[in-house]
Order: C-alpha cells, then sequence, then structure tokens
C-alpha cells in the first residue's frame, strides 16, 4: 500500500490535544463525587444501630401473667428494675414496661391497652373517675437545675423560681444580670449569654418547670403543662437524654432535667443549682434560703407538702412545700416555706404515679397488678433500687393513700 | 421504571407515526380479554392505596372535627396555653413556612449531590468505586431515622456550634439569611437542612442513577460519535433523555424531605417560629406534630390542632406525590433501544 | 455498481488499518486485519452476522473502547496519523470520523436540535448554525420532506426519515469519514432504498464505510467491498471481482448463498 499518507496531514486535521470546550466540568464532576465518597464513607462508618432488647419469659405450672407498662421515661428505668426481681418472687409473672412518654402512659391506660399507665404527671381526678382509673404513686422524684457556665467559683449556683420563670421568659438574658448576682454574693459571674433549653417532646418535666414558674412569678405568661409555648429562639431537645448533651454543647446554657439523669449529667461536667425556697422570695441574697436536691432535702420538702395536705391527695404535679389547708397545685405558691420539722425543704419535688383501673376486665390478671403495686412501694422499694435512679421511697403518709386505693381495686 | 419496553416504529414514507399493526383477530380478542380479566382483578388491588389513604383522611377529619379551622388555622401564628389560661391559636401557615425554610435547601443540596453521584456512578466512575459508591448511599438509606438524629445532636451539634455555623456566617454572612445570631448549641435550621440532606440522598441518587442508566446506549454512543466530551453527552443527551426520571426523583426526595419527623425534631430545637437566619432553631410541620404527640394526650384541644396539622402534611404529600408522578409519568415515549451489538 | 471503477487509484487512503487484532475476555473478534480504507468513495464490508464487521468500523473511531473489556492491538491510521497513539483526542477522531447505527437514533429534541447538536458542542450558533443545519439537511435529502418546520420533535419522524436525519446530524459535523453500521437494516425497503442513493451521492464528498449483511447493497453501492469470516479478513477487492471471481473459496461460497 501507498505510503504517501505519512506525509504531514493539514494543520486543521490533528487529532492531537485537548477538546478546549469546557474541559475543566468533567473534572469538577468526578471531584465532587469522589470527595462526596469520603465524606458519605465517614457518615457511613459513623452511623450505629441501636439494639433491640428482648422480653424473657418463664414457665411453670401455675398461669402466665405479663404484665404491660407504658408511659414515662422516667418511671421506665425504675419499672425495669424493679420487674425482674418481682419475677422471682413470683416466677409466673412478668412485667413488660415501655418508656414512651407520660401522654401515651395516660391515653394507652384509658384506652385499656396496657395493665398499667406511667406517668410522671397526675390525671386529673375527675378524669380519672371518668375512665375508672386510680393514681398510684410509686416513688418521689424531683427536678434539678442544671446549666453550662464554666468557670465558676462555686459548686452550686443559687437561683430561684422567680430568676428562673424571668430567664426562661426572657428578662433575664445575661449571667451577670444583677438579679443572679444577688442571690450569688461574692461570685464572680461572667459576662455571657444565658441559652434557656427546654424539653420539645410532652414531658412532665415540662409540667413540673412551668408549674414552678407559672407560681413563682406573676410575670409568666402562658400557664403550665407537660407542653409550652417557649419564647421563640429558645433550643428545644428530646428527652432528658437529648437535654444533657444539648446542655453539654451550649455554653452559657441553662436547663431543666429529672434528677434520674443526675449522673450521666454529672459525668458531662454540668452543674446544678441550689433553689431557692419561699424565703429566699423574700429575702433572695440570704445563701441559708438556697437548698440543695439532696435526698433527705427532697425528702423533707415532700413530707411538708404530703403530711400537710387537707383533704388528702396525691393529684399533685409539683411540691413547692405545704401550706396546711391547700389542696392543688397552688399550694406553697411562690416556692416551700420550711417549718422547724422541715427545715430545708427543696422546691421542686414531684410524685410518679401509675395508672391502673379499678374496672378490670380480668380480675384474676389484676390481682397481679395489685400485687406487683403493693409490692412496688412497700419491700420492693429498696434503697438501692431507688438510689439507681435516684427516686426516694414515697412517705409514709402516702404509702397508706396508695395502700388503701389499691385495696378498693376489685380483683379475683 | 420500565423504560426499556420497545416501541414498534412506524413504516418509512409516512409523516406521522402509524399505528401498530392489528394482531390477527382471535389473539387480539383474546388479549382484550385476558386483559379485562387482569384489570378485574388488578383493581381491588390498585384502589387499596386510594383506600387506605381515604380513610386515614377520614379518621383524621372524624378526629378532629375540623374545630379550629377558622381563618387563624392558615394564619402564621401558634400559641397554645395547656393551662387554659389564655385562648391559642393554631396557625399551620407558621409550619409550612418552617417546613420549605428547611426542605428547600436540603432538596437543592440533595438532588444537587445526587445528580452528581448518579453521573459519577453512571458515567464516569470505574465499576469498582463505582458500586462501592452505590452501596454507601444505598447504606444510608438503611439507617434509621432516629440514628440520624442521635447522631446529629451527639455529634454533629457542637461542630455546628463551635465551627460550621460561624464559619458559613463569615463567608457568606452578608446574604439574608446567613447573618445574624447563632445557635449556641448547634441545633436548629441548619443542621437539619445539613441532616435532611444526608437522608434524601440515598432516595434522589438511587432514582436518578437508574434513569441515568435507562438511557438508552444507542443514545449516548450517537452523542459521541458526534464528536462529544463525555461530559457534553452527559449534559446534552443523557440529562436530557432521563429529564423525568430525574425531576421524578427530586420530587420523592422532597416528599421525604418534607415529612421526615424523627431525626429533624431532634436536631432542628423546636422553636416556634419562622426562624430569623439559617442558624437559629426551627420547628417543621412534620416534627412538631411529632414531638407535640404525647401531650396532645393530655390536652383535647391540642389533639384536635395537631389532627388537622396532619390532615395538611397529608394533603401536602399527596399533592407533591402526584406532582412527582406527574413529572416522571411518560419516560417511556422517550426512546426504543436495542440489545447487544456485533 | 462500479461504474467508478476507473478512478485514481492512486490517491492515499484516508484510513489504513494495520495487523489490527481486538480480543475480548474470552475469544478473538478480529485477528491481524489489514485494509485501507479510500478517500472519496463507498467500502463496503461484509460478512455473517458474528464476524467482527462492526467492530472493525468501531475501532476506525475508536468507539470500540467503549465496550469494556476489549483489548484493541495493531494500527489505525487516519490521513497517516496513528489514532490509537496515547496523545489523540478520541473526541477529535471522532468528528473526523462520523458514525450512523443500525438503528436510527434520534434525540428526543426538535429536528433542527438533532442536526444543529454537533456544530453547536464546537460553538456555532445564529444564522451559521442554521445554515450548516439547512445545508445538512440539504445533502440527506431530507429537507424537502421536512419542509420549514423544523420544530418538530424528530421522533415525529418516519423510521427512514429518521436515520436520513442521523445521517445530516453526522454530516452536520463536517467529517472527512462517514461509517455506517447496517444503517438500513431496520427500514422498509422503499426507505432502504432512499438511504442507499444518499449514500452513493455522498461518495462525492466524503469517504463511506458501509457494513451490510445485504449482499445486493454492497453489490450496489460500494466500489471495493472486504469480506471478514470470524474475525479475519478473507478478501478486499473491487466489489465487482469480489462477486463475480472470488479468489477465495469461502468468500464464493458466501456470496452465492451457501452459508450467511
Amino acid at each position: 500500500m501507498s505510503q504517501a499518507a505519512s506525509a504531514p496531514p493539514p494543520a486543521n486535521e490533528t487529532l492531537i490535544g485537548g477538546t478546549t470546550r469546557r474541559p475543566r466540568k468533567s473534572t469538577v464532576g468526578v471531584g465532587l463525587a469522589v470527595g462526596l465518597a469520603v465524606v458519605l464513607l465517614a457518615v457511613g462508618l459513623g452511623g450505629g444501630y441501636a439494639l433491640g432488647k428482648s422480653l424473657g419469659g418463664s414457665s411453670g405450672g401455675t398461669t402466665q401473667y405479663t404484665l404491660t407498662e407504658t408511659g414515662s421515661t422516667l418511671i421506665y428505668p425504675y419499672l425495669n428494675l424493679l420487674g425482674p426481681n418481682f419475677t422471682k418472687i413470683y416466677p409466673n409473672v412478668v412485667i413488660s414496661p415501655a418508656g414512651t412518654g407520660s401522654g401515651t402512659g395516660i391515653s394507652s391506660a384509658e384506652q385499656g391497652l396496657v395493665d398499667i399507665g406511667g406517668t410522671d404527671a397526675y390525671l386529673l381526678p375527675n378524669v380519672a373517675a371518668q375512665y375508672n382509673l386510680i393514681n398510684v404513686p410509686i416513688a418521689i422524684s424531683s427536678q434539678l437545675i442544671f446549666y453550662n457556665v464554666p468557670g465558676l467559683s462555686v459548686p452550686h449556683l443559687n437561683l430561684n423560681g422567680t430568676v428562673l420563670a424571668m430567664i426562661w421568659s426572657g428578662v433575664i438574658t445575661n449571667w451577670n444580670d444583677p438579679l443572679i448576682q444577688a442571690a450569688n454574693p461574692g461570685v464572680s459571674l461572667p459576662n455571657l449569654p444565658i441559652v434557656p433549653l427546654h424539653r420539645s417532646d410532652g414531658s412532665g418535666d415540662t409540667f413540673m418547670f412551668t408549674s414552678l414558674c407559672f407560681l413563682s412569678w406573676k410575670g409568666w405568661t402562658g400557664g403550665y403543662g407537660t407542653t409550652y409555648s417557649w419564647k421563640a429562639g429558645q433550643p428545644g431537645y428530646q428527652g432528658n437524654a437529648g437535654m444533657v448533651t444539648g446542655l453539654t454543647n451550649t455554653r452559657g446554657g441553662i436547663a431543666y432535667i429529672g434528677i434520674s439523669y443526675l449522673s450521666s449529667a454529672l459525668a458531662a461536667g454540668l452543674q446544678y443549682a441550689a433553689l431557692g425556697d419561699q424565703a429566699a422570695n423574700v429575702n433572695g441574697t440570704n445563701p441559708a434560703n438556697y437548698i440543695l436536691p439532696t435526698p433527705t432535702n427532697i425528702s423533707e420538702d415532700a413530707n411538708l407538702a404530703l403530711e400537710n395536705l387537707q383533704p388528702p391527695s396525691v393529684a399533685i404535679s409539683l411540691i413547692l412545700g405545704g401550706v396546711p389547708g391547700a389542696t392543688n397545685l397552688q399550694l406553697g405558691a411562690g416556692g416551700t416555706m420550711p417549718t422547724a420539722q422541715y427545715p430545708t425543704p427543696y422546691p421542686d419535688v414531684n410524685l410518679e404515679y401509675t395508672l391502673i383501673s379499678t374496672h378490670p376486665s380480668n380480675p384474676a390478671r389484676q390481682t397481679w397488678v395489685v400485687t406487683f403495686l403493693e409490692w412496688a412501694i412497700s419491700s420492693g422499694a429498696t434503697a438501692p433500687r431507688l438510689s439507681t435512679v435516684n427516686f426516694l421511697p414515697l412517705t409514709p403518709a402516702v404509702v397508706g393513700y396508695d395502700m388503701q386505693a389499691l385495696a378498693s381495686v376489685p380483683i379475683g | 421504571m420500565d423504560r426499556r419496553e420497545p416501541i414498534p416504529r412506524p413504516a418509512d414514507g409516512a409523516s406521522t407515526p402509524t399505528p401498530v399493526p392489528a394482531l390477527p383477530n382471535r389473539r387480539a380478542a383474546n388479549g382484550e380479554g385476558r386483559s379485562r380479566l387482569r384489570g378485574w382483578l388488578a383493581s381491588p388491588v390498585a384502589l387499596l392505596p386510594l383506600g387506605l389513604v381515604a380513610l386515614v383522611a377520614a379518621v383524621l377529619l372524624w378526629e378532629s372535627r375540623l374545630a379550629n379551622l377558622g381563618p387563624s388555622f392558615w394564619g402564621l401564628n401558634y400559641f397554645f396555653d395547656p393551662s387554659g389560661g389564655a385562648p391559642s391559636v393554631f396557625g399551620v401557615s407558621l409550619f409550612l413556612v418552617d417546613s420549605a425554610i428547611v426542605a428547600g435547601p436540603a432538596l437543592a443540596l440533595a438532588s444537587g449531590l445526587s445528580l452528581a453521584i448518579a453521573i459519577s456512578t453512571v458515567v464516569y466512575l470505574p465499576p469498582a468505586p463505582s458500586r462501592l459508591l452505590t452501596l454507601l448511599t444505598n447504606l444510608l438509606a438503611g439507617i434509621p431515622s432516629v440514628v440520624y438524629g442521635i447522631w446529629g445532636y451527639v455529634v454533629l451539634a457542637p461542630y455546628f456550634g463551635t465551627t460550621a455555623q460561624p464559619t458559613l456566617r463569615g463567608f457568606l454572612g452578608w446574604l439574608p439569611g446567613f447573618g445574624g445570631p447563632l445557635s449556641a448549641g448547634g441545633v436548629g435550621s441548619l443542621l437539619a437542612i445539613f441532616i435532611l440532606t444526608i437522608m434524601v440522598i440515598p432516595i434522589t441518587a438511587a432514582v436518578m442513577r437508574e434513569s441515568l442508566r435507562n438511557v438508552p446506549n444507542d443514545l449516548v454512543e450517537a452523542g459521541l460519535a458526534l464528536g462529544a466530551t463525555p461530559w457534553e453527552v452527559v449534559r446534552r443527551v443523557r440529562l436530557r433523555a432521563a429529564r423525568r426520571g430525574l425531576w421524578g426523583a427530586v420530587f420523592l426526595g422532597l416528599g421525604r424531605a418534607i415529612g421526615e419527623s424523627v431525626a429533624v425534631a431532634m436536631v432542628i430545637g423546636a422553636s416556634i417560629q419562622i426562624p430569623p437566619n439559617l442558624y437559629t432553631p426551627s420547628t417543621t410541620l412534620a416534627s412538631f406534630i411529632f414531638y407535640q404527640l404525647d401531650s396532645a394526650f393530655f390536652y383535647p384541644n391540642l389533639l384536635t390542632a395537631l389532627t388537622e396539622f396532619a390532615l395538611v402534611l397529608l394533603a401536602v404529600a399527596l399533592v407533591v406525590n402526584l406532582l412527582g408522578q406527574r413529572a416522571s409519568g411518560a419516560d417511556a415515549t422517550v426512546i426504543v433501544t436495542g440489545g447487544g451489538r456485533g | 455498481m462500479s461504474d467508478d471503477g476507473g478512478r485514481d487509484v492512486e490517491a492515499p487512503p484516508i484510513i489504513s488499518v494495520r495487523e489490527l487484532t481486538v480480543r475480548a475476555r474470552d475469544r478473538v473478534i478480529l485477528e491481524r486485519v489489514t485494509l485501507d480504507i479510500p478517500d472519496r468513495d463507498v467500502t463496503g464490508i461484509i460478512g455473517p452476522s458474528g464476524c467482527g464487521k462492526t467492530t472493525l468500523i468501531r475501532t476506525m473511531n475508536r468507539m470500540a473502547e467503549r465496550s469494556g473489556g476489549l483489548a484493541i492491538s495493531g494500527s489505525v491510521r487516519y490521513r497517516g496519523q496513528e489514532i490509537y497513539a496515547p496523545e489523540v483526542n478520541p473526541v477529535l477522531v471522532r468528528q473526523k470520523i462520523g458514525m450512523v447505527f443500525q438503528r436510527p437514533v434520534v434525540f428526543p429534541m426538535s429536528i433542527f436540535d438533532n442536526v444543529a447538536f454537533g456544530p453547536r458542542l464546537n460553538g456555532l450558533d445564529g444564522d451559521e448554525l442554521e445554515a450548516i443545519v439547512l445545508r445538512s439537511l440539504e445533502r440527506a435529502g431530507l429537507l424537502g420532506e421536512v419542509g420549514s418546520d423544523l420544530d418538530r420533535p424528530a421522533l415525529e419522524l418516519s423510521g427512514g426519515q429518521q436515520q436520513r436525519l442521523c445521517i445530516a446530524r453526522a454530516l452536520a459535523v463536517e467529517p472527512r469519514v462517514l461509517l455506517l453500521d447496517e444503517p438500513t437494516a431496520s427500514l422498509d425497503p422503499i426507505a432502504a432504498q432512499r438511504v442507499e442513493a444518499l449514500l452513493f451521492e455522498l461518495r462525492r464528498e466524503y469517504a463511506v464505510v458501509l457494513v451490510t449483511h445485504n449482499l445486493q447493497q454492497a453489490a450496489r453501492v460500494a466500489t471495493r467491498t472486504a469480506f471478514l469470516y470470524q474475525g479475519r479478513l478473507i478478501e478486499y477487492d473491487e466489489t465487482k471481482r469480489l462477486f463475480e471471481t472470488p479468489r477465495e473459496k469461502l468468500t464464493e461460497n458466501y456470496v452465492t448463498g451457501r452459508f450467511g
């Protein structure tokens, strides 16, 4: 064949060289994708998986019962602790609790979907009667005010209900506010904006905390409840665990957290406040009027209130203290007034409730529900079990009330 | 997603396509009979989803009784006093605006990245890295949303609070929505957008990948044979031919972005407001319904309001879905493809 | 159709294939194929299914490498330049050596946009673009048929028109060589005839390489014809001679229809 073609081709015929039009974009595409692959890989490796929980079962000659509970996430770990111990004594009964939320606990109990409903906030007595339910308190819990303010010279700041209500209302916005300074003489407070955290989910803790604010400061608007219309821009977190994490991430933050999460909050390096009693509202500068949430102080508050309730009731969302004659939330408005008998009542205390039916469809089954609760408020409520979740035993007055109420439930 | 069904070619000469030549009578009649039978069998199955949606809507309607459906329901204000001290206002538009503020950017980011992923896997990457990238994106789809939420507020939130937000404000602070106060703890709209973006990507990327992959090889080769670079073929041939599928992917992603509740509830900061900028906490309709549900069991009027919100969310989801179906509808008309070549 | 037999045979070939071997993972598709494609003429490539004729033309504009797993060795030169040299940009090769496929592959866009696809890549627009689109449609014999409405979707055209649109689209890039892979296989006889006539016309300006399994088509259109069998080039000669007095027994058996 002729090799004449080996002569150099015309200049416009060259096949060599780049395609001059937009050569960049293909490399951009590849680069973007490869970079993203790396990001995705990191994400993929970072993701974990929650482990499922398996329910245990047992066998025996007698009828087997699995008693179901749903509701408050505060009660859940406590029941989880009690259940297996109860099964040790009564091998034919298994307690199956679920932490879903107090509202769900109430709703499920109302509809008869569970044997026991768990809630941090009592069910209104008239509503309870309508659904043939009774409130049965099983433990005393309390709430702590944690904050993330680095470099303080004291282990616990002094805060009172008025100051807290003003903080969440956006009236007090900086840690060096004169009102906070007045309650903490000699403490060097930083010039740091306050970021008040709240629970985004429905929560008994929100009920307690908004009740505290509502009762402590006249300027508080919007009432109290398991949900609240918070001031715009304040961050909300899911659950107490979310609050602990959120507060840890938020310099200058302050949050209300159930005492069950004390150890995890402390482990995260957070500090909690001493809260002012009623006397603190009168004389907020006296350190003696600020009380720490020790077991003794929490018990004192509960005793102060529950021994003085007239008529006797356990339908209490927040135990601020005991003013004789008061029968509901309004008692002790503004803080706890100490007495000679109970000089240091910590003013942010509540009861943890279970709801059970007074008209059970299966009385034989209900026998075990009642047996379990009777055990749970007496011999089952050992100090180690309670202290694991930082709960306190019920006061004798409440135990007496419970026993009476449980005795009224028809069983087979 | 079957776009490979061959379409009969019309005969030459006619300037408009001629219909498929009629089959012999017997077969035609038979086939018709059979397809009618199949139609009868299929219709209850086809109606099932419709029935379910109708049932859900009916239950929601019944539960809510549209008790709050006054003018303020469509407003931008929300106020609820659980203890009944002050009249409540349930404005759903506030939440719709917030949903749009979060879902819009997330969808835009996710669509862009998904397109890059899809183009890379289908066109550029060699088979092994391409499969790896596909595997990784699919893996993202398998992670439960609650895990995204926990990862968001445990791992990402501190980083967003201390680094991501200030950096973004430093560069783009002059743009509306990028300046102003930061969210100290890191939770807020920006984090929700970020999490949602990652959650939407596997869906949009998968659909986009399939759409691009289903572009007939003939078209691609025709483009290359005309002297187009691979990128030009992507831009002018593949994207064009896969247009409907790509839009379908975007709408599918929008459905996910608007409907996601758990993960968003955990990282958005749950503040009932139209956020003044990208950083501050806000809420979306879906996440609000999710995190208020437990409280709604305490407060009957909150429950009716949430049920009405759920109806609105259902309506939005249906509209998005229908738009998506429309957008991705008739890809089959685009092209025919042959099998292999010699 | 060998009335062009007396053309200038001394003109240099536009494509020279030397010792071209293409291997797939498990088999040899082309084995040591050597042939020259003359400029401004129609070259036919015939052979039974699977003989490698499609692969052969796909190596000529570097489309073959798109099918993964092929090992290509040997040499393919376009006007003396080795197109498989590492510094060669395949995109530029394909601009010089256009290709039309078995099925008419029109883009899902208007007639105008289809033809304008290539020129637009090269930055043409406005009057210049319109001129080249009209010229290409004219050359493909389509302008009269589609008339003034170039904004119609190309998919509305008939199959034969679509194939001629593909040819027009390839011409609009202004290549020197046009590779056609059984371009009439999916068309009815009348449409095929039109395309055939068009190819015969095009040989005045382009080197046309026509892969076909239709022996009559090769006999009608191609000046020279190559016969491939099982990946090997059995015979390559003037079409008339190949059909009438083949040198190889295999060729004779094939062109006389003893196998196919």
